[in-house]
């Protein structure tokens, strides 16, 4: 008889349960393992041999086939080591374990050569899935403890290497607990970013608080240098606070992903990605064999920064709108298909032209090659962000006389204030929180104009010669500006601050192009 | 008959002023193609290598895959005996004697050639658009080459103001060049025509320009220099406007500035000083066609000004306005409206839609 253990794959960030199955036979000695597992799978079979021998057990010199069930499925990572060798060692009759407790229990480690444990990916998903599989003992390497127990309703036991595994079932030692002092935080999770270090830049400041209210994406366009990116990494620090079952979720990402090995617990504060623009589609949204998230799912519950954004490969950012629209991707390959998350808010930089100085005297860039530049975003992508900002450079000699800007912490007030009143207005409809997924049925039951806004509304689309689709743009804005401040209309100056938010679009309509 | 032309055209030590003697003398391109020996004799002054050459290279290959291109595109050939060919461009035997144009030609009329720097200033975009929209609002036809900058304005502002325009390239009219005024040549063909002296495609070369800008500055009647460095293409087609005794304008500016040197030295030189539209325009001729534009588009510029004070302004607003002798940044105004950014974001909304100042991006302008 086979002896049986418990582990786990991971597809995509979600894991299912591995049945591990040691046979000895007798024949010739070999170790195979079969169940169509990759290089880091087969090659488990040195592992074992070394971290058996040196682990003072023996491998036994028989013929040893391990079977990974479902055989059918693809499966990858070297945390199967454990599984197989303590199914092996009972198999062989090294150690006598309870089958009663073999059967309720998982294992999840890798091996070194030495019969240590080394700490793996993807535990997270992996002790989610040890859980709805009721799975009551969970076996992980000492690393991977504190990622684990994030998951409470069954017993983690956390081990330095095999022996110490292969003692406490046999009951030959008692298990304790890692013992972890809380780690003091030495930097705040911003690494000390904060808005008031951004001066002179109140009104672009103002339309960040409002696309991060209503859940708009924003692109913001300036010469370089002039604090495009400054401004965008400090736009994490005025969301909302994470939930714990948004904190979870990141989490989860950040482990199959390889990210959590060296922090080990759960992830607090909101992702700030910024991929270089040179990156792949693939990285983008996410590949691979076995498929695994791209920067759109690290992003997750948090802020995709892409800066020149313009300069991005135009296949690889069309990628992006559909994730955009349904917050999730689904990644498909002929062997795997990965369904990750992917809510993230869309924080793109860009030159105004190619010499980066539009609207300054040193600028001889033609209208034509201006327009030529900014195609580079496609219409589409530039649908999905609401809000286009000037930045505008600032006067450095002017700086010391202006007053500090406001801190991150009063912004954020005012962001969760307005997040309040749409979690109300909103309450009971699927897949909308907030005020940039509003349908076109919501858009005109929430935002109604009153007859002098509306006037203004239209004046400034006959001089302005915007497109039909801005028109519900504007409203939505319009409608964030309203919520952070509390009012139940949409007021006129509501109004005006949305059409402010247009700069790109207004722009065009003064262009000498034909 | 269009292929003889283009057989014509084609053969190599035959240049324009060749063409003319013999289709002159033989009465048509067909003609030369069929004549034989004692024909071609009879004409007077022709190198005894050109007959050779014309009686042996009679393939028509080249001409067919040409006249293929030119069905392709919809590429009209204008030949110098044609109405639409201005009979002045044959007084200069060198200028070519076939062209191949897209678009619609009108018989010669008077047309106002528009020429400047690729890489141009605001000022520069500023001066052209106004002149090129007058004009086209006249109904005079404005002529230029297509070229980034001035010459693009040019183009653009004579179509948006609903005239005709003419475009002179150096390349095959099939081409594009540059590609970003695709949509501009596609506009010009609807309402004027792209004009070249290339066969469909020839890619543009740096020494197929001063040919181009000969011709141009032999079609127009006047020019209009808007704005040049020291080495710009635009003072080639000046010297031939003057070779040809075209009347050349220049458009003044600072004495400092690199995209001015060009046109100040043509200033220097007798060009005539730039300083309104009407300046373009014959008088006696086109007074009565462009009256309506006069109102339309040059009001004088003191009347602008009369009309802003008009306006009724109230006490924030006014002192916005006077903080914009130039431009500001929106946030160097908060504290006309005590820190209330919604507050001002709402008044300069309003100011902006009425016309009494210009918000772009982030910088706030008064309305000159």
């Amino acid at each position: 008889m086979a002896t049986v253990c418990r582990s786990f794959a991971l597809s995509g960030i979600n894991a299912y349960l591995v049945t591990v199955e040691t046979v000895t036979l007798h024949g010739q000695p070999s170790v195979n393992i079969v169940g169509m597992g990759d290089t880091a799978v087969k090659e488990a079979a040195h592992r074992l041999e070394a971290s058996l021998t040196y682990g003072r057990f023996e491998f036994p010199k028989l013929k040893v086939v391990i079977n990974l069930a479902p055989s059918g499925v693809k499966k990858s990572g070297s945390h199967f080591d454990l599984a197989m060798a303590v199914s092996l060692l009972q198999e062989s009759g090294q150690i006598l374990v309870d089958p009663e407790m073999l059967s309720d229990s998982a294992f999840i480690g890798e091996l070194s050569l030495n019969a240590e444990l080394r700490p793996v990916s993807g535990v997270l998903p992996m002790v989610i899935a040890a859980r709805e599989n009721g799975m009551r003992h969970l076996f992980v390497p000492i690393e991977n403890y504190r990622e684990a127990s994030l998951v409470k309703g069954l017993d983690i036991y956390a081990f330095k290497s095999l022996v110490e595994v292969a003692d406490y079932l046999q009951g030959k030692q008692e298990y304790f607990p890692p013992l972890f002092e809380e780690v003091e935080r030495l930097f705040d999770p911003h690494e000390g970013l904060d808005f008031a270090d951004v001066r002179g830049q109140d009104v672009l400041i103002e339309y960040i608080v409002s696309a991060v209210a209503g859940g708009h994406n924003i692109l913001m366009i300036g010469s370089p240098g002039c604090g495009k990116s400054m401004i965008a990494k400090r736009i994490s620090t005025i969301m909302p606070e994470l939930s714990e079952e948004e904190a979870l979720e990141i989490t989860r990402i950040y482990s199959v992903t390889g990210h959590l090995r060296e922090r080990g617990s759960l992830i607090t504060e909101r992702p700030f990605r910024s991929p270089h623009h040179n990156a792949s589609m693939n990285s983008l949204v996410g590949g691979g064999s076995p498929v695994v998230p791209g920067e759109i799912s690290l992003a997750h519950n948090g802020i995709l920064f892409l800066d020149e954004i313009a300069e991005f490969d135009k296949k690889s950012l069309d990628a992006l709108r559909q994730p955009m629209e349904d917050k999730v991707v689904t990644v498909s390959r002929v062997n795997s298909t990965g369904t990750f998350p992917a809510n993230f808010m869309l924080v793109a930089a860009m030159n105004p032209c190619p010499c980066g100085h539009h609207g300054q005297l040193r600028c001889r860039c033609t209208d034509y090659e201006v327009l030529k530049y900014r195609q580079k975003l496609s219409g589409p992508i530039l649908d999905r962000i609401e809000v286009h900002k000037y930045v505008q450079p600032v006067d450095f000699f002017n700086l010391s006389a202006q007053e500090k800007g406001r801190s991150s912490a009063e912004l954020r007030e005012r962001v969760q204030r307005a997040r309040r009143i749409q979690q109300k207005r909103f309450v009971g409809v699927t897949n909308v929180n907030s005020n940039a997924q509003m349908s076109e049925a919501m858009i005109k039951e929430f935002c109604q104009l009153d007859s002098d806004s509306t006037k203004l509304l239209s004046l400034a689309f006959e001089k302005f010669h915007y497109s039909a689709r801005t028109y519900n743009k504007f409203l939505k804005i319009a409608r964030t500006f309203a919520d952070l401040e509390e009012s139940e209309v949409i007021r006129k100056k509501d109004v005006s601050a949305a059409l402010m938010s247009r700069d790109l679009d207004k722009e065009r309509s003064g262009m000498l192009v034909v | 008959m269009e292929i003889y032309w283009l057989w014509l055209s084609h053969l190599k030590g035959i240049g324009p002023a060749t063409s003319r003697k013999l289709v002159n003398g033989l009465g048509s391109p067909r003609a030369v193609y069929q004549a034989t020996h004692e024909k071609l004799l009879s004409i007077q002054g022709l190198r005894s290598g050109l007959i050779e050459t014309l009686l042996s290279q009679r393939s028509l290959d080249t001409a067919k895959r040409v006249q293929e291109l030119m069905r392709r595109y919809e590429i009209h050939l204008l030949t110098y005996d044609n109405p639409y060919f201005p009979y002045y461009i044959n007084r200069f035997s060198s200028l070519p004697a076939v062209l191949y144009y897209r678009g619609n030609l009108r018989l010669p009329t008077s047309c106002i050639g528009i020429v400047g720097s690729r890489r141009c200033t605001s000022y520069g975009k500023e001066v052209v658009a106004e002149a090129a929209a007058f004009l086209g609002m006249a109904g005079v036809t404005v002529v230029s080459g297509m070229a980034k900058g001035i010459d693009s304005y040019a183009h653009t502002a004579c179509l948006k103001a609903g005239g005709y325009t003419l475009t002179f390239v150096a390349n095959g009219v099939d081409i594009c060049y540059p590609p970003e005024h695709q949509t501009l040549m596609e506009e010009i063909i609807e309402n004027g025509a792209v004009i070249s002296s290339y066969p469909p495609g020839t890619r543009p070369r740096q020494e197929y320009f001063p040919n181009r800008n000969k011709l141009l500055a032999a079609w127009v009647d006047k020019l209009l220099v808007v704005e040049a460095t020291e080495r710009s293409g635009a003072l080639i087609t000046a010297k031939y406007a003057l070779e040809y005794n075209r009347k050349v304008l220049a458009v003044p500016n600072s004495i400092y500035s690199p995209e001015s040197v060009g046109t100040n030295r043509l200033l220097l030189n007798g060009a005539e000083v730039y300083l309104e539209p009407r300046q373009l325009i014959d008088n006696n001729e086109i007074e009565v066609k462009c009256s309506s534009a006069n109102d339309q588009l040059s009001p004088p510029r003191a009347m602008k000004k009369q009309e802003k004070l008009d306006c009724t302004t109230n006490p924030q607003e006014q002192a916005i306005l006077d903080m914009l002798d130039q431009p500001q940044a929106v946030q160097n105004l908060l504290s006309i409206c005590n820190g209330d950014l919604s507050g001002l974001l709402e008044l300069l909304c309003q100011m902006e839609l009425e016309g009494k100042v210009v918000v772009s991006g982030q910088k706030v302008q008064g309305v000159r």
